[in-house]
Formats: C-alpha cells, structure tokens, sequence
C-alpha cells in the first residue's frame, strides 16, 4: 500500500478520510478475500465480503481500526489479516454442517494411548512458543524448518524449544510415575 | 516410567492430560504484530497457545502467511468502492434554529397549565356568581355530590350554614 491514510482524521469521524481509505484498503482487501473465496468456489461472495470487510473496521466506533498500532504491523498486513480471517469465517459458516470422515483432521479422531495416567499437569509446565512448536512437530508432522517458517522463527529456535519441552515432560512423568 | 515410551507418545500424554480449553483466535491486531514479527516471546504468547490449542490454528496461521507473501492489490470494481464508502456518512447539518416571533415559546406542558388555570378561573367565578344569589344551597349540593331535588330543609340547612344574604335584591 502507498503512503499510510490519515487515521486520526478517520478516526475523528472524517467522511473524506474514510473514503480516500477505502480507496487505498480495498485493492488490498479484495485481492485477499479473493484468494480464500476463489478455490473454494465461492468468488461471487467477494463483494458481501469486502463489505463485511469494511464494516467489520468500523463497527463500534471503528473499534477494530483503532486497535491497529502502526508501530508493530504494517497496514497492509493487518489488512490482509482482516480480509483473510473474515472470509475464513464466511466460509465457515456456509460450510455444509455433515462432515465426511476423511475430512477431519487426524488429530481429532487419535486416541489416547490406553497407558496415558491422567495426571495433574501444573500451569506453565511449558510456555505458550514450547507448546506451538510441539503441536506442529509432533500433531502436524511438520519439520522444524516448516514449523520455524509458521512461527517465524529460526530453526534452530524450534530445535532448542523441542529439547527443553521434551526435558521438562520427561521429568515431570518420571516424578508423577 | 519405561525409557521406551517416545517423545511423541509423552507430547501426548501432556496433551490429553492437560486439554486446555478452545483457545480464541487472538485479536487481530496482535496477529498482525505476529506476522511482522514485532513480538517477543513473551507478547506472542497467546498467538502460540491458540496455535498450540485450536486445531485449525496452523493452517489459519499458513493461510495467513502465503497471503501476505503473494501480497498485492486487485482491481476493485467501482460499486464495491461506492458501497464500502457508504458505510460512513458526512455529518449530518445543524438543524436552523425557529425564527423569533415564531411559535417557538409553545410547549404543551405551558399551554396545559394555562388552560387549568382558565377554568380553575370559570369554576371559581361561577362559584362566587351561585354564591351570590338565593341558590347557593342548590350549589353547595350539587358539590357535594347530591344530584337530586333538593329539599326544603337542605336549602334550609345550606342558609344556616352559609347564614342568610345581607340584603334579599328580590
């Protein structure tokens, strides 16, 4: 996107404001809604969508524009992020509700190995980043250069994550066993 | 415990004794610092514990990231615009003050009261008029709520209670 609009004037209620950014946010707005939509089938929904888009940022005293900090993302990104969530959402919602079998993930339909001792897992035995990178290595078989690309972080990060979470596990259910 | 259970099999052990509830889908503003790479560990951590906990997380995050690599615009058709900019709304003009001699002093709780103090002002003059004359007893009935012929001893008892007229006009 070109040039940041003038949100404090947007933000003050400025109807020529409001327009100019709809200008510069909805080439990026569409292209996003367009590229969930369309392999789905569903491009004809772009425009409902779009405009639920711009609602959605306005909505409540432009409540969710107001919670962008220019300081920690780029508007395009937070854009994007927008548009993608809400047109993840509208296809969620149209989704037909039978799901066949095969469709769902198999981290829904594996159970528990018959020796799992429920056993009290105290808070923060590991953090929030130790948990993510176990679920993609180990619920979503991924490497740890392809979890490290989803995270943004670097390899050898996931690597070192994966020692310390697998070290706390392992002393934790050898002190409960 | 037995050395020959896998460090998948403890993630798993871990995972079902925990079940930590749904998480949310963070707010989208934290999401996009996420994304740009503006969060330390610790900011991120509820990004990473919706991706640890919501199923769909991961491939929500993956959907998120080829987009914004794949980046650009699109051609906007022009009523998707006009519609978007719809949303909001020039501020409305001031409504122009009533022009003064106008009817701008009429309000309905001043003309109520003024039309109670008009007939409170009947009633009394009435009153003074009955008073006045050889039927002030039928009046002092009539108030008190006795709607029927009067009697003879009523007006007899109205004149002692009100005492006779000074001076009989008739």
């Amino acid at each position: 996107m070109e040039g940041l609009p003038d949100l404090d004037a947007l933000l003050a209620g400025d109807k020529a404001a409001w327009d100019r950014f709809v200008a510069q946010a909805s080439r990026v707005v569409f292209a996003a809604v367009h590229r969930r939509l369309g392999p789905a089938g569903r491009s004809d929904e772009a425009e409902d969508v779009v405009q639920e888009v711009f609602v959605k940022l306005c909505r409540g005293d432009f409540k969710l524009l107001r919670g962008f900090d220019p300081a920690r993302a780029k508007l395009s990104t937070f854009l994007t992020v927008v548009a993608t969530t809400t047109a993840i959402d509208h296809l969620r919602r149209n989704r037909q509700a039978s799901h066949a079998v095969e469709d769902l993930p198999e981290s829904l339909l594996s159970q528990d190995p018959d020796y799992v001792e429920r056993v009290k897992i105290p808070e923060g035995l590991l953090s929030g980043r130790q948990q993510a990178v176990m679920t993609l290595l180990y619920d979503r078989d991924m490497d740890a250069a392809e979890a490290a690309n989803l995270l943004g972080i670097d390899p050898q990060t996931v690597r070192s994550m994966h020692h310390k979470a697998l070290t706390k596990l392992r002393a934790h259910f050898a002190l409960d066993g | 415990m037995s050395e020959s259970v896998s460090d998948k099999d403890l993630w798993r052990m871990y995972r079902s004794a925990r079940r930590p509830e749904r998480p949310e889908r963070p707010d989208l503003g934290l999401l996009s610092a996420y994304l740009d790479g503006a969060l330390d560990e610790a900011a991120a951590e509820p990004v990473e514990l919706w991706l640890a906990g919501e199923s769909t997380a991961a491939e929500e995050l993956a959907v998120l990231r080829s987009d914004l690599e794949a980046g650009g615009g699109a051609e906007v058709p022009e009523r998707v615009l006009a519609r978007a900019q719809a949303i909001v709304h020039a501020p409305a003009a001031p409504d122009p003050k009533p022009a003064r001699g106008g009817l701008d002093w009429f309000t309905w709780p001043k003309a109520a009261s003024w039309a109670a103090v008009a007939a409170l002002a009947v009633v009394v003059s009435g009153a003074g008029f009955e008073l006045g004359g050889d039927h002030g007893g039928d009046l002092m009935t009539l108030l008190s709520g006795d709607l029927g012929t009067p009697s003879a001893s009523g007006v007899e008892q109205a004149r002692l209670d009100f005492g006779e007229p000074p001076v009989d006009f008739l």
